[in-house]
């Protein structure tokens, strides 16, 4: 991944990709702003974005939001030579502190959204393999999950139970510590 | 499942990065994420996820004699601990613990591994020593009396299967005395075996002194720290084969610890450490001048010179006092008590005057402080550290 031209990229920085969202609104981008997203990257390597990259598991609602993350982490990595889109831990360490701080204030106001929400971007995040988004979405739900009942859970999740009361008895048993 | 917005794949990406207690909860939902939280492949992403957030750190403090104007009586401390970030259920198990040192037994605290922990009972040889569980929290498990007097005590679990007696999982006990004669006690035989007389002629002499009872395990050799002499500046690290009862001495070249803060005379020498470093070499944690913990490890022989130290600075004053908030002026926080290592966790247990207890993981840097200071009488009591793995707990199919 990290090995990607940097040159060619450079070159390509301003090129612009149009995307289109399954309710067929368009969002033109940059290349580098696009590319943060693996699954983009890769049709854009095979040269398939001409006349725009249709995203029929993504609504304009998400796609918008998608994108203003995408924008926002993009200009993170435009500094970095030759460095992947996803953010690795060397790329961490050469952006300076108080970006770093403004990324991590963006990151907070930007998952301050409804459950429903939330659960779209993760699904659209892995769609569209956008590792940073991803890793930002789920971490945000498994900090909501925590201290939840196995049926608070369920809910959240909506997951139907189907274990029968003696197996969910002989489970918590096991793992009576969690429950205290 | 298929009503869920997220697909399984989703799901266990969330759950792997949830607190062990949560990874449970997931795995009382349905069939389907029972299946997959159970899977080895998966336990092994949550402990790798959750690196240093899934370990419950416990000090449990030894009973004190206080006299004062209420006359002389017998007290012990509260334990403290830290539970992994916003886990919710780790105070069932500092619950017991706690009511086990407050039970009848009179029994402190002296060594733990693997969840597992070993009381003392009675302050003068023949002690009486007992195995308790404080997951299970079922009856523990006592010990027959022994020949060999606790000068050193190693617990060590043997495996994960149930079935040692009284309730408690397998283990064994090692005691050396201070000649390093040894006896082993297995729970599976219910007995003690025999004495123990190493062969290399090795004892502790009478004026080495153990500098914290916090013990390394290596490879099956357990190392504890000693002082040469109560004033002395030279350390030894004692290194006993828990297999075969052979011990030996690993001298600490003076360049380790020149350039450490002096205790003030009289006290305590608590400004080194034994550690193990994240790859699993012996290490010397050190409170260096100026003010910064550094930490010395012993590297594997690459000559016929045989092993050297080598030195590197873990963290200074400046990174500690961003996470702990001292009771007066910064400037007054000049003395670090290095009081325990964690060996589950990784976790150094210390003391920073003026600011209060605080727990450091090397590996991470992290720094929590769990105990302002106070002017209690307890403030240096003894103390033994449980250190439990949650993930430990989590089932494997």
């Amino acid at each position: 991944m990290a090995s990607a031209g940097s040159g060619d990229e450079k070159a390509a920085a301003a090129a612009m990709i149009t995307l289109i969202s399954s309710d067929n609104e368009k969002f033109e981008v940059t290349e580098a702003t696009a590319t943060l997203s693996q699954t983009i990257r890769h049709m854009i390597e095979d040269g398939c974005t001409d006349g725009g990259v249709p995203l029929p598991n993504v609504t304009s609602k998400i796609l918008a939001r998608v994108i203003e993350y995408c924008k926002k982490h993009a200009t993170a990595a435009a500094g970095e030579e030759g460095s992947s889109s996803s953010f690795s831990d060397a790329a961490f360490l050469e952006v300076d502190r108080a970006f770093l701080e403004e990324l991590e204030e963006f990151d907070d106001a930007f998952l301050e959204v409804d459950r429903a929400t939330l659960f779209d971007l993760i699904l659209a995040a892995n769609y569209l393999d956008i590792k940073g988004l991803l890793n930002l979405t789920c971490q945000k739900v498994a900090d909501s999950v925590k201290g939840k009942t196995p049926e608070q859970i369920r809910e959240m999740y909506n997951i139907v139970n189907d274990l029968t009361p003696e197996e969910e008895a002989e489970i918590r048993r096991e793992t009576q510590w969690a429950f205290e | 499942m298929e009503a869920s917005p997220l697909s399984l794949d989703l799901l266990l990406e969330i759950s792997a990065r949830c607190d062990p207690a949560t990874v449970a909860r997931c795995g009382v939902t349905c069939k389907l994420l029972r299946r997959h939280v159970t899977d080895p492949a998966f336990l092994r992403r949550v402990r790798a996820v959750s690196f240093s957030n899934r370990f419950l750190v416990v000090l449990l403090y030894h009973r004190i004699y206080i006299s004062d104007r209420d006359g002389n009586r017998i007290t012990r401390r509260q334990p403290l601990f830290a539970a992994p970030k916003s886990s919710p259920s780790s105070a069932a198990i500092v619950a017991r613990l706690s009511a086990e040192l407050a039970g009848p037994s009179d029994a402190d605290p002296v060594a733990s591994r693997g969840g597992l922990l070993l009381l003392r009972s009675g302050r003068r040889h023949p002690t009486s020593l007992h195995v308790y569980d404080p997951v299970a929290g079922r009856r523990s498990h006592v010990l027959p009396r022994r020949e060999v007097a606790g000068h050193l005590h190693v617990l060590m679990p043997e495996s994960d299967d149930k079935g040692g007696g009284g309730g408690v999982p397998a283990f064994k006990v090692l005691v050396a005395d201070r000649g390093l004669r040894t006896q082993t006690y297995s729970s599976r035989a219910g007995a003690w075996g025999p004495v123990v007389t190493g062969t290399t002629a090795a004892h502790v002499p009478w004026n080495y002194e153990q500098v914290q009872p916090s013990q390394v395990m290596l490879g099956g050799v357990a190392h504890w720290l000693y002082r040469q002499g109560l004033t002395g500046r030279l350390y030894s690290v004692l290194a006993l084969d828990i297999g075969t009862g052979q011990a030996a001495w690993i001298e600490v070249p003076e360049d380790c610890h020149r350039r450490r803060r002096e205790a003030i005379a009289g006290e305590a020498p608590r400004e080194l450490l034994l550690a193990s470093s994240a790859g699993g070499e012996l290490a010397l944690l050190v409170w260096e001048r100026p003010l910064a913990v550094c930490m010395w490890t012993r590297t594997m022989a690459s000559s016929s010179a045989g092993r050297s130290w080598a030195r590197r600075v873990v963290i200074d004053r400046t990174a500690i006092l961003r996470s702990v908030q001292p009771a007066c002026n910064p400037l007054a926080c000049q003395r670090v008590e290095l009081l325990w290592f964690a060996e589950g966790s990784g976790t150094v247990v210390f003391h920073l005057n003026a600011a209060g207890t605080a727990l450091l993981n090397p590996h991470t840097l992290e720094v929590r402080h769990i105990q302002r200071s106070g002017l209690e009488p307890f403030e240096f009591s003894p103390f033994c550290v449980y250190d439990l793995d949650l993930a430990s707990l989590l089932p494997s199919r």
